[in-house]
């Protein structure tokens, strides 16, 4: 029994898996692990379905070759390549001991384009505001809060195990707010401040002046959110600004191990924080090359597949390095095969500042990258020496990592400064806006979580739509809706009376409706 | 009542790091050595708050394994179930130490095919409950006064609870204190009234082991459990003296006095009986509206044999908008005869639904009704098990 980490999101829930290849993986609950219990969420229950994917192997121009041969050909290929024109992506389930000799790599070769995760969201906040968004607080301080706020997040659905602590808070005596433009299913929240889409599509700014109208939702509180690659960046800007004003602490709920990438990229390589975000590497067009490290572009990003292979297709140079075959793989030049999360030796920093060690014994990863540098630089590290960088890093110095205590922890809990720029021309990423909105539809189409991330282990056939929505379009329960947009698709629906009139949520991505959280489709009954 | 002893191991390492006699120990190791068991799993330890159930054949695992890890709140059904779906292992015999629950569980399995139960040698273990381990960590800070990464030993005598520190100084607590400041035993394990395995092929504690004595009580239920102890008798593993009647006095008497506590911890947990019909209905939708459908509940239920056809599972349709959805309704049935109480899904439950003391409210009155204990009596068909279609019946 393996004693590992759910790499889902940045919660990083402790658990055992069991079994081999052959016999398929077994979940077993770790009670002891100190962040969830023992408990585990639908995804984290769905671990074994997510690491039973086809494996990646060591190929050039995909033929298959050794590991030395890939190592060699990708190291003469990368120093090829400008480094200008050079991008390293790693938005997946890599360790600390990866990320640090990913980012040596990177470095290495004169490349300042490292995306983590967050350059969209560091991009947005001032340099103070970084450490806020690196790393968040205890979650025993969610227990222990006296107000919440969920701005925009949903912990059911996207962090059941953060939920349990708003209810432990609730049953304390806090008071939880939600900010969203639909309110939750659960009745988590006491009362829900709602934003209208449409309003905030059309003229942001002004729609979020409702928020700076209830100063006594944010007084004092503790903010939560999250910031993924597609964040709204208006969003996250508000978010900041109001708690600038009101005194409250942001904690920001992240996707993936983004707090081991953020921690190490800030300390690293600040200069690669205002590199290119997920989204320009795969539309800008002077990225030539690219460097992904276990990383699925289609699990990572709301573009439709035929696109992402159409992008990856037209670049001079693709290295891939991961367990596991993605959308990538038959399109790189070079590919080289690591193992997976759960056979890693190597830690990971949870969103309170937890540091974790995931219980696998193989240094593959690490040592491919290594053997990388060494092409590069002419030095390579051992597993320990790259380990010993990562500890010092994260600042543990000869202490080892412990499960129990938050080891990594914020300087600052409170805003310092109130981002700028707020009131125009912010890149929306997470929202369509300008020409995208104005291709229309009727109806606004919602991604509830970041249905990109979880890589499509849970995809929904069903969409919810309001009630008006089912009566104008005279659905019954056998009926189909089809949603479209540049392309369309169709599916199930349940008729929610959350919903206002004219939205439309989903929990999976559609491919070709909708590349963004929020934008216009149209629907209709499918004849 | 089986005929009962005091044992003890006659290796003396095993004693050392054996709960009580060590005799549960030295009669897996007999037992896999002399050829009567192809396996034994045991709960391995990593330390006082963790312990992995293993499936070993290696005699020095087990010795490694003894003692009892009181904070280490497993149930292990379903790792003898994965065991079995293992078609190399299909026959094979093993032994295993149960705590009530487990016994229980196992039984249920093998009432539905699962398993076979004259396969498994079920050493029982008589338990007046487990700790969740981050809970007793905390009680080792908050009530104990001391850091629980000191702790390298706990141990539960006469109803306190000692902890045991590095430097070899030992601190102690009343259990009843402790479960007053919210710390102690599990909910579901305190309203447990299976207190001595009577379900298993023997049954083993320290009730009626006397001031003084270094032994394991052993009584003998079935003719495996006969097997076991000869087997490790007549090899020199054990040796064992006839329980006096002192001894199987005080161990009822214990018995009888934990079967009361758990009792009263029923009436005092039971989070409804005050409430109106109403009221209750909307305790069950609130609570049980934050299902996220995880399925870690019934993953985990030791009684559950269903496959991924499952019902509760097949006609539940997140489209649908019931304030209890399917999913639970179902379970609810399901489990009304079979639920043994033993906690497992409120452990995994994500969102922490109270699950134990929602099964249990339906499945208490259900199986008193009808007068049935499920886990007790591999023989004892469910009542409301689905009629088996009999297929030479049919042919
Ligand atoms: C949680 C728990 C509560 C108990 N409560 C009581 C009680 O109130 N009164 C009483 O008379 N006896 C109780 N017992 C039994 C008692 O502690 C001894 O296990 C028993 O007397 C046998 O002693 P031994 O020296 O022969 O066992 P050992 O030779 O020490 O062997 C013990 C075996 O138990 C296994 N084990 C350890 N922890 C667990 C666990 N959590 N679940 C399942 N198996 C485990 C070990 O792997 C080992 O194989 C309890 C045991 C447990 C595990
Ligand atoms: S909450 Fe996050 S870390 Fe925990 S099981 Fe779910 S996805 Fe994994």
């Amino acid at each position: 029994m393996i004693k590992t980490i759910c790499p889902g999101c940045g919660l990083g829930c402790g658990l055992y898996l069991e079994g081999d290849e052959e016999r398929g993986l077994k979940v077993w609950h770790r009670k002891r692990a100190p962040v969830n219990v023992g408990k585990l969420c639908a995804f984290g229950m769905s671990l074994p379905q997510y690491y039973d994917r086809e494996r990646l192997n060591n190929t050039v121009d995909g033929k298959p070759v050794t590991l030395d041969e890939a190592v060699s050909e990708a190291v003469r290929r990368l120093k090829g390549v400008k480094p200008e024109e050079l991008a390293f992506v790693s938005v997946g389930a890599a360790t600390c001991e990866e990320l640090a000799s990913f980012i040596n790599l990177c470095k290495g070769l004169g490349c300042k384009n490292l995306e983590l995760g967050l350059n969209a969201a560091f991009k947005t906040l001032p340099e103070s505001s970084h450490e806020l968004l690196e790393i968040g607080v205890p979650l025993a301080d969610v227990e222990r809060a006296s107000k919440l706020v969920l701005f925009f997040v949903e912990p059911f659905l996207q962090y059941p195990l953060l939920a349990r602590r708003i209810l432990k808070a609730k049953k304390n005596g806090a008071k939880v707010f939600e900010v969203a433009f639909v309110g939750s299913e659960r009745g988590i929240a006491d009362e829900t401040v709602l934003l209208d889409a449409t309003a905030f599509i059309n003229a942001a700014a002004e729609e979020l002046k409702k928020l700076r109208a209830r100063k006594d939702v944010f007084e004092d509180a503790l903010v939560i959110s999250e910031a993924n690659p597609y964040t709204d960046a208006v969003l996250l800007r508000e978010m900041f600004a109001v708690c600038a004003e009101c005194g409250a602490t942001p904690l920001l709920m992240k996707p993936f191990l983004t707090t081991s990438a953020a921690l190490l990229q800030s300390s690293l390589a600040p200069e690669t924080k205002q590199g290119l975000s997920l989204l320009e590497v795969f539309e800008d067009e002077r990225v030539k090359a690219l460097f992904l490290l276990e990383t699925d572009p289609a699990g990572a990003l709301l573009l439709n597949e035929r696109k992402i292979r159409k992008r990856l297709s037209e670049l001079e140079l693709l290295v891939e390095q991961g367990a596991f075959r993605t959308v990538a793989s038959e399109l790189a030049g070079v590919t080289l095969a690591s193992e997976a999360f759960f056979e890693k030796r190597g830690v990971i920093v949870n969103v309170e500042g937890r540091v974790l060690e995931n219980g696998g014994t193989s240094a593959a990863g690490v040592e491919i990258l290594e053997r990388m540098v060494e092409g590069v630089t002419g030095g390579r590290r051992s597993f320990e020496e790259v380990r010993s960088e990562v500890f010092g890093t994260l600042g543990l110095g000869e202490t080892s990592p412990k499960e129990d205590d938050v080891q990594v922890k914020r300087k600052e809990t409170k805003v310092l400064a109130e981002p700028e720029g707020l009131q125009g021309g912010a890149t929306a990423v997470g929202t369509a806006r300008g020409a995208e909105a104005a291709e229309s539809g009727d109806y606004l189409l919602l991604y509830r979580t970041t249905p990109a991330f979880w890589s499509g282990v849970f995809a929904k056939s069903f969409v919810e739509i309001s009630v008006d929505a089912a009566r104008s379009l005279k659905l019954f329960r056998d009926d189909d809706v089809e949603i479209s947009n540049a392309e369309s698709v169709t599916l199930d629906f349940k008729i929610s009376e959350r919903l206002p009139e004219r939205l439309i949520v989903s929990e999976t991505k559609l491919a070709g409706v909708s590349e963004r959280l929020l934008s216009p489709v149209r629907l209709r009954r499918k004849e | 009542m089986g005929t009962c002893y005091l044992a003890w191991a006659t290796d003396e390492k095993i004693r050392r790091r054996a709960a009580n006699g060590g005799f549960v120990t030295a009669a897996l190791v007999a037992a896999l050595e002399n050829g009567l068991l192809d396996a034994v799993v045991v709960v391995k330890k990593e330390d006082v708050y963790e312990g992995i159930p293993t499936v070993t054949s290696a005699p020095e695992v087990v010795v490694e394994s003894a003692g009892s890890l009181h904070a280490v709140p497993v149930n292990l059904t379903k790792f003898v179930v994965e065991f079995y779906k293992d078609e190399k292992n299909k026959g094979k015999k093993i032994g295993l130490p149960v705590k009530p629950c487990d016994a229980r569980g196992i039984i249920e399995q093998a009432k539905r095919q699962q398993l076979d139960i004259n396969d498994i040698y079920l050493v029982g273990l008589n338990c007046g409950g487990t700790l969740h381990p981050l809970n007793l960590r905390e009680a080792a800070a908050e009530v104990y006064g001391i850091d629980p990464d000191a702790v390298v030993k706990e141990e539960i005598k006469a109803g306190k609870l000692f902890l045991t520190l590095q430097s070899g100084e030992e601190r102690e607590c009343k259990i009843e204190e402790l479960e007053k400041k919210g710390y102690g035993r599990r909910d579901s394990c305190k309203m447990c009234i299976t207190k001595i395995p009577t379900m298993a092929d023997l049954a083993c504690g320290n009730w009626g082991v006397l001031k003084g004595e270094e032994a394991t009580f052993v009584e003998v239920l079935t003719g495996k459990g006969e097997a076991l102890l000869k087997n490790a008798l007549e090899n020199g593993y054990i040796k064992v003296k006839e329980a006096s009647e002192k001894s199987l006095e005080v161990r009822e008497r214990i018995k009888n006095a934990m079967v009361k506590l758990a009792e009263e911890w029923w009436e005092k947990l039971d989070a409804v009986k005050e409430l109106t019909r109403d009221e209750r209905l909307k305790f069950y939708v609130e609570t049980l509206r934050l299902c996220i459908n995880c399925g870690a509940c019934r993953t985990v239920c030791p009684v559950c044999a269903c496959d991924d056809a499952a019902k509760c599972v097949s006609m539940h349709d997140e489209r649908d908008d019931y304030v209890i959805s399917m999913y639970n309704v179902i379970r609810l049935l399901h489990l009304m005869d079979s639920c043994i109480g033993c906690g497992q899904c409120e452990d995994v439950c994500p969102v922490d639904i109270p699950l134990t003391f929602i099964h249990r409210r339906f499945a208490e009155r259900m199986q008193r009704k009808l007068n049935y204990m499920p886990g007790m009596n591999v023989s004892e068909k469910p009542p409301f098990y689905e009629a088996e279609l009999q297929w030479h019946d049919i042919l």
